[in-house]
């Protein structure tokens, strides 16, 4: 009887791994039910490879995520293969589950995640490693790599996150580190060799594996450490284990896949619009920012490839919305052309067109006309610090006389509102770099007076701060430098607020900032080492997962965790590294090197700005990538 | 020019909620492109109405919305049109030219068709709710019970808005109908076999006064529970109008 059942895919006979007790009973239940136009369809019977592609986040998070449904696209082009999704469950399917014993499943098929032979966990943010070992435990995969046996899924992880992985290092059997686009076809030819010939075991596997260019097996290498705590030594087990994992690049992004039928969501997605990267990496070089860094060099997408992937995805999608997506978008060479052509195609096909990280100038205030009410939208300007000093210690390239002009060009088009976003606690802060930041604010308020005649005037000109407390990351000229304590971080937001409050337009001006209690633990998890994941996995026992959502972060369960490990936060958040310290992150060769590092480490200290990419090349190393901004005509060295 | 679009919903789709569909509707739409009209300005948005929401869990035979279009097209066009464009579990029944006559779809909805069917293991059976319809509803003057909505909760009588409800037993044809329409059946346990008792219901529905059958139900059944957790399924047949002559016709 085979014949019939086995060209049928599960998802068309309407199997659910959730019964319709469950489903009607919780939240959102479309999050769990997969069969999404544009979901790929094939029969889990036909393949040797099975993957389970997961983000850890809620479904309408994990859906908004660009880089999953590239790498579903390009994974799914195999016959081998089956590349499947999974997202967390909300808090109120996670405790069904755990109380029934339901275990955690891929949406396609509907299977169960422990019948897969990987499963690839995106890490975005820090602040999601506790939702990975949820993921793990619903999916019934022992927590430790060390501790899976030869059925369990291969464990592996990729994003940004990995290139510092070792709080989490234990709980993963591999990390690709790069763009997965250069070498996920190797390792997954190398697993279907090794399976067909019957040499696949568990550790033969991974021991293969990480001789992939940007594979990292962390049961391959011994950390050790000093007396003072820091990194002593970090070395292969083995001599065939490379002692440098290098980061993987894809160079050649217009022949690289891209998902042109993107997958539909029928529950909201954070990002409800189609998205087209238009550019990987940034030319600015600003020292808190990882992603300036680490997506280096600056790589532009071919204009006409992008024109043919918008109608593509348009058609195929049926959205009514088209968001551009990169660090910098006006850095963008042929932004001009690409917007003349979205805008004719959009306004036909009545599809609105959105434009973030645009910088405000003459120009992008008229594209922003022509695409948005310029009486319902607001400018966005992000100086991050508030002080022209402290814009040269971070090396924001953004001048008041920028701030001032882009606002009142805006102004004069019809904008009346402004938001600023800045960070508080950047290296050295001052007080004076403090109250700066609310007189900005009220600078910009004045100058819509003093441009717009009373008369002429439609109310009041809204300006909102928002501030975020700064974080220091792997890789940038700023992973030697100290945070402050939660306390200190408050008065700093109280001196904003207050100097707000003083300020002449302070009726015009509204402030918002962010709690500090989730910074400091993303503080941790950024520059830690292997002891943290100890403190995860308590935190997890404890009850903590969905540490990114406010109302699920739990700051008591978390202290209770540190001290019954041991584990002290303030030495991973507090302290000044010496330039000299050994960082847990530093077997990654990320391209960009140690010395540039030190270098825009000591410049920031000194004031001093470094040019962007294309003004000039500061040596960061990444021209050794052989292709993007490194090799523009403007910029031979 | 407008236009009536029939539908129905069913297999895992019917998780899907009310405004989800909405926007589920819309993609489809562009995707097939059918040329609808749309509002002016910067966000312009299509011409669509639906006639009554479907509650999540619920599968409908009898789904309808409005459209608006710029041009005229082939009927059997659309539909083939838009059915090329749909997930599983929807399915597009018919496209139809309004006329002077027709109200909008949402006005003009006077009642509901519904066929409820028991999910296993609940204690619920044909010879309870046969004694219920002795008891509570053959002969009865008045049925009262709570009504609640999100703004207020006043005590109702059921009696003139439920113009229908008789028990039977399901025949081999609508056993397989719904069998296909909601193929996790068995594994739920939901009793759509033939023979198995199920429930007919036509109740006011609309702007007047719109009953839901869950609240019949509970009247019923006097259970206190949230439909969610009530021991049966909702299938939801057809949307009428009233006609000339004080019957009901369909959408």
């Amino acid at each position: 009887m085979g014949g019939y059942y086995k060209g049928a895919c599960s998802t068309m006979t309407g199997k659910l791994a959730l019964s319709d007790k469950v489903l009607m009973r919780v939240e959102k239940s479309a999050r769990y039910i997969g069969n999404e136009i544009g979901m790929i369809k094939k029969d889990p019977d036909d393949v040797l490879i099975r993957f389970a592609f997961c983000f850890p986040d809620v479904y309408e998070i994990g859906m908004s995520h660009l880089g999953i449904q590239i790498l579903y696209e390009m994974f799914n082009r195999r016959d081998d293969l089956y590349c499947e999704r999974v997202y967390s469950p909300w808090p109120d399917l996670h405790r069904i589950m755990k109380d029934e014993g339901i275990p955690l499943f891929a949406l396609e098929s509907q299977d169960p995640i422990s019948d897969f032979d990987f499963l690839g966990i995106t890490l975005q943010y820090e602040m999601c490693y506790t939702n990975v070992l949820q993921v793990l435990d619903l999916a019934r995969i022992p927590f430790h790599a060390t501790d899976r046996g030869e059925d369990d899924p291969i464990v592996c992880g990729g994003g940004p996150c990995t290139y510092n992985p070792e709080p989490i290092a234990d709980f993963f059997d591999f990390f690709f580190i790069g763009e997965g686009e250069t070498e996920y076809d190797h390792i997954f030819d190398l697993y279907g060799s090794m399976k067909r010939s019957g040499t696949y075991s568990r550790s033969a596997f991974l021991r293969e594996v990480s001789h992939i260019p940007g594979v990292y097996v962390p049961s391959l290498y011994e950390v050790s450490y000093n007396e003072d705590g820091t990194v002593s030594d970090f070395v292969p087990k083995f001599s065939d284990v490379p002692a440098t994992v290098v980061r993987q690049v894809e160079m050649d992004l217009d022949n690289s896949p891209y998902p042109e039928k993107p997958l539909v969501p029928y529950v909201q997605a954070t990002q409800d619009r189609v998205v087209l990267e238009i550019m990987r990496g940034c030319i600015r070089g600003c020292r808190f920012c990882q992603a300036g860094m680490l997506y280096r060099p600056t790589r532009q997408r071919n204009v006409e490839v992008l024109k043919k992937y918008a109608i593509s995805m348009l058609d195929a999608t049926g959205q009514d919305e088209i968001s551009l997506s990169s660090l910098s978008s006006s850095d963008y060479e042929a932004l001009p052309e690409l917007l003349d052509f979205l805008i004719d195609e959009c306004t036909k096909r009545k599809v609105n067109i959105s434009l973030p990280s645009l910088r405000i100038d003459a120009f992008s205030l008229d594209v922003m006309d022509k695409v948005a009410d310029v009486k319902k939208s607001s400018i966005t300007f992000a100086p991050e610090g508030g002080s022209q000093r402290m814009r040269d210690v971070i090396n924001k390239g953004l001048t008041v006389s920028d701030i001032l002009q882009g606002a009142t060009e805006a102004f004069k088009g019809g904008w009346t509102k402004v938001k600023l976003y800045f960070m508080l606690g950047l290296p050295g802060e001052r007080e004076e770099d403090m109250t700066a930041i609310p007189d900005l604010a009220d600078e910009i308020a004045m100058c819509y007076y003093d441009t717009i005649p009373k008369d002429q005037r439609n109310g009041r000109v809204r300006v909102t701060i928002s501030t975020s407390f700064f974080v220091p990351k792997p890789f940038t000229p700023f992973q030697w430098a100290p945070m402050e304590e939660a306390t200190e971080y408050k008065r700093r937001a109280h001196i904003v607020k207050d100097r707000m409050h003083s300020e002449h337009n302070a009726k015009s001006i509204s402030y918002q900032y962010h709690e500090p209690d989730v910074t400091l633990l993303e503080g941790v998890f950024a520059r830690g080492d292997r002891r943290i994941a100890a403190v995860i996995e308590k935190a997890y026992e404890k009850g903590c997962f969905f540490d990114a959502w406010t109302e699920f972060f739990h700051k008591d369960l978390w202290d209770q965790s540190f001290e019954e490990c041991g584990v002290d936060p303030d030495f991973y958040t507090m302290r000044e590294r010496p330039i000299e310290e050994k960082f847990p992150w530093d077997f990654i060769d990320c391209g960009i090197t140690r010395a540039f590092l030190e270098r825009e480490w000591k410049r920031s200290k000194e004031e001093v700005v470094t040019p962007n990419c294309r003004m000039g090349c500061s040596g960061c190393g990444i021209r050794k990538y052989g292709g993007g901004v490194c090799f523009e005509g403007k910029n031979k060295v | 020019m407008k236009a009536r679009i029939k539908f129905e919903k069913g297999g895992v789709l019917r998780y899907v909620g009310h405004l989800d569909m909405m926007r589920y509707f819309q993609k489809a739409i562009r995707r097939s492109g059918i040329p609808i009209s749309y509002s002016q300005g910067f966000h312009p948005h299509q011409h669509m109405s639906f006639a009554m929401p479907l509650g999540v869990g619920v599968s409908s035979e009898g789904e309808y919305m409005d459209i608006d279009l710029e041009e005229e097209i082939n009927p059997n066009k659309a539909v083939d049109d838009l059915n090329s464009h749909m997930a599983d579990g929807v399915r597009v029944i018919s496209f139809r030219y309004l006329t002077e006559e027709d109200g909008n779809a949402m006005s003009s909805v006077g009642a509901a068709s519904y066929f409820l069917y028991l999910k296993g293991g609940e204690g619920l059976d044909g010879d309870l709710l046969m004694s219920y319809k002795n008891e509570r509803f053959d002969g009865k003057d008045k049925m009262l019970i709570t009504k609640k909505t999100k703004k207020s909760e006043r005590e109702i009588d059921l009696k003139p808005f439920v113009y229908d409800f008789r028990l039977f037993e399901l025949d081999e044809d609508y056993s397989k109908k719904m069998q296909s329409l909601i193929p996790d059946y068995e594994t739920n346990d939901f009793r759509l076999n033939t023979g198995d008792m199920g429930i007919y219901l036509l109740l006011s529905a609309g702007s007047e006064e719109n009953i839901r059958p869950d609240l019949f139900m509970k009247y019923l059944t006097g259970r206190k529970e949230d439909w969610e957790y009530l021991p049966f399924g909702i299938h939801r047949i057809d949307l009428l109008k009233k006609d000339k002559d004080g019957g009901f016709v369909s959408l």
